[in-house]
């Protein structure tokens, strides 16, 4: 009676292992883009941010020799941190834009209306994309800037937004804050 | 469920998700398999009998003809910045103030106070004054 149960038993198991398998493979999805994230992809050419009708060019941004990143050149552009990890690689990609100009709202105008889950698309130059959810969004003092939390290495594929907020110093006519938005590569 | 079978479904699980790990001898590549030299070449590294013809003309360059990938000339690991990005020229510098509550601050509490404090303070003077016209 024992030898006879047997093969029934592997086949249930065989059978739970292909089951198992194939969830986990789905489950994971094992898209292209997570092999990315260990390797290096192209430069990002264009952020879309359908939720607050953001679709603008990413320009490459340097660090100043003071250790600041600067804004993008215009008011209309984003900027990405260069020296950073591109959009959809391992590590914190980075991605500036102005709040407002002289005149009336910019590029990142509405940034601090993103919530939780709301999608952001990163396009690159070699015709691929990098799709991102936002997780949190914060703001602080720029004098107490988190800079650990915002360019800190992550075990796997970050975007943060960057615009200003908070009050304006009229006198020195820039704004005490930043708005970070921290989000998490999704696909 | 076993903890034999949680472990050998996630050994086939990962061996679906990375086919070239175990099966890339099976498979026939071509260039056209490969979106940027680089990445015809990183598989022509692997094995440099080159069982794939990648290098046609054997001088250790394979698939010649695919663009470059922009970004292997811009190696990650500069300078990190601190402090912040000056990201506003103030021309809607009215409106954010007024809606800055709406985002997450440690300092929030401190402005609503700061606000009945003057609420106070106003209705304070009010009042001074109605006494004052009364005498």
């Amino acid at each position: 009676m024992r030898t006879s149960g047997r093969p029934t038993g592997r086949r249930t198991r065989l059978t739970a292992v292909i089951a198992l398998a194939l969830s986990l493979t789905l489950l994971g999805g094992c898209g292209r883009w997570r092999q990315e994230i260990n390797g290096q992809v192209a430069e990002p050419v264009r952020l879309r941010v359908p939720v607050i009708d953001v679709d603008a060019p990413v320009e490459p941004l340097t660090v100043d020799e003071n250790g600041v990143l600067p804004a993008p050149d215009t008011f209309d552009d984003t900027g990405w941190w260069r020296d950073g990890p591109e959009p959809g690689e391992r590590g914190p990609a980075v991605i500036a834009g102005h709040l407002d100009s002289y005149r009336g709202p910019a590029v990142f105008y509405h940034l601090r209306d993103l919530k939780r889950g709301d999608t952001i698309f990163v396009d690159r130059a070699d015709g691929t994309e990098a799709v991102f959810a936002t997780d949190r969004i914060e703001r602080h003092d720029k004098d107490d800037f988190p800079t650990e939390a915002v360019y800190g290495d992550t075990p796997d594929s970050q975007l943060r937004l960057i615009t200003c907020g908070g009050k304006f110093d009229k006198r020195h006519r820039r704004y005490l804050d930043n708005v970070i938005v921290y989000a998490t590569r999704v696909g | 469920m076993g903890v034999r079978t949680t472990v050998v479904s996630t050994v086939v699980a990962a061996t679906l998700c990375f086919p070239m790990a175990g099966v890339a001898a099976a498979q026939d590549l071509d260039c056209s398999d490969f979106a940027t030299q680089e990445a015809a070449q990183a598989v022509y590294n692997t094995n440099r009998t080159d069982p794939f013809d990648l290098d046609r003309d054997n001088d250790n360059r394979a698939c010649e003809r695919l663009p470059s990938g922009r970004y292997e000339d811009d190696p990650d690991g500069g300078t990190t910045p601190t402090k912040g990005v000056e990201t506003g020229a103030g021309g809607t510098a009215d409106l954010v103030t007024a809606g800055e509550d709406t985002a997450d601050d440690s300092s929030g509490p401190l402005l609503p106070l700061g606000g009945v404090v003057l609420a106070a303070a106003g209705l304070l003077l009010l009042r001074r004054r109605s006494v004052g016209k009364r005498d």
